[in-house]
């Protein structure tokens, strides 16, 4: 399926070098902390809780809007601690969802309203289907899709996922262009 | 350390505006860029994070002690309709409100969890220890007895204690020492 234009206002986002393109209605705590590789599109009214923890996030990642992301926080013997949070390339991460995982691997899809909690980690090329909620401290496999509140397995991806999702991301940013004057 | 804020934060000229009468106890961490309306009084060891929201409308409302308000969590004290008396929301201690939750109840105990999402009414009576789970909601003309647990898409309901406290207090003692060094805090009146 061929991706629709989607036209933005340009005085709205801030375009970085490298290509990240950020709403300014974000909220960034900590900005020092927080990494964008390069063409990752930020839509408005996000939220990163860079102050917590580092925050890493690959290329060509797309952030819906009214997404939260945030570091997880972790008992450990000798006290507590934030761990820092990474997200890899090619991710597509759904309106209104909730990140508070440790590791998000590439190519990994996650659709709308979902609540990915504490300490989770999603492998490469996984799917999150709308509307669900990943208990905490749950590991998903690669090539699995998963469903529902709380999240079970339901289904297998098929092996070009990669690609597939790498072609999403890439149209993705070409077709989310500036309002024309 | 001052309060750092980033490029694209300072060229916003709309920063959300805190109106109303604050009673912030020691010791307690209430960022600027919570939204904070009416007559509120925060519990010492208490922890606001940036963009929670606490309204105060139909009467003021009372926080207890060691409290996490995550990020984009709501508590509404609701405006009732006219001739009914003024009631104060009050909320006990140790409670945790993850983010996006709302609290709209018309009495909170103490050690209870809001997971994500939940959405509790304001006809609820929420006791201590229980817990709403994702995406729950609870908008009945009701009580929740002490240690109610409510979890699914069902929203199937069982009794078990779930104790919070140790956790959620190592990580209130954390934040408090972290977030002023990335935010400014209201002070208290």
């Amino acid at each position: 399926m061929e991706q629709q234009d989607i036209y933005y206002d340009s005085s709205e986002y801030i375009e970085t070098s490298s290509g990240n393109k950020v709403s300014r209605t974000c909220v960034l705590c900590g900005s020092q902390n927080i990494v964008l590789n390069g063409k990752t599109i930020a839509q408005s009214e996000c939220v990163f809780r860079g102050d917590l923890a580092n925050i890493n996030i690959g290329r060509q990642c797309v952030l819906g809007k009214k997404v939260i992301i945030s570091p997880p926080y972790k008992k450990l013997l000798s006290g507590g601690a934030f761990y820092p949070l990474q997200i890899g390339d090619n991710t597509i991460i759904g309106d209104n969802t909730i990140i508070n995982a440790t590791v998000i691997g590439h190519s990994v899809y996650i659709g709308r309203n979902c609540v990915i909690s504490r300490a989770v980690v999603l492998k490469d090329c996984c799917r999150i289907e709308d509307n669900t909620v990943v208990p905490p401290e749950t590991t998903v496999p690669s090539f699995t899709v998963y469903k529902g509140n709380p999240a079970r397995y339901v289904d297998d991806l098929p092996s070009c996922t990669q690609e597939v999702m790498m072609e999403a991301t890439k149209s993705f940013y070409q077709h989310f262009k500036p309002q024309k004057k | 350390m001052a309060a750092r804020r980033s490029t694209i934060r300072g060229e916003r000229t709309k920063e959300p505006k805190n109106v109303g009468n604050f009673k912030i106890g020691q010791g307690a961490v209430v960022c600027t860029e919570a939204q904070l309306t009416g007559d509120i009084t925060i519990g010492s060891h208490t922890v606001v994070h940036p963009t929670a929201v606490i309204h105060a409308e139909g009467g003021p409302v009372i926080i207890g002690e060691n409290n996490h308000i995550m990020e984009k969590a709501v508590i509404i004290n609701k405006k009732r309709p006219d001739g009914e008396p003024v009631k104060p929301l009050v909320i006990g201690n140790n409670n945790l409100f993850e983010f996006l939750s709302r609290c709209e109840s018309m009495s909170v105990g103490s050690e209870n969890i809001f997971e994500p999402k939940c959405v509790v009414g304001d006809n609820v009576i929420v006791s201590d220890y229980c817990v709403i789970g994702s995406e729950c909601k609870v908008q009945s003309n009701e009580t929740l007895p002490s240690g109610t647990v409510i979890s699914g898409t069902d929203g199937r309901r069982w009794n078990k204690q779930v104790n919070i406290k140790s956790e959620n207090h190592q990580q209130l003692e954390y934040l408090v020492k972290l977030l002023p060094n990335f935010h400014r805090t209201i002070k208290s009146t």
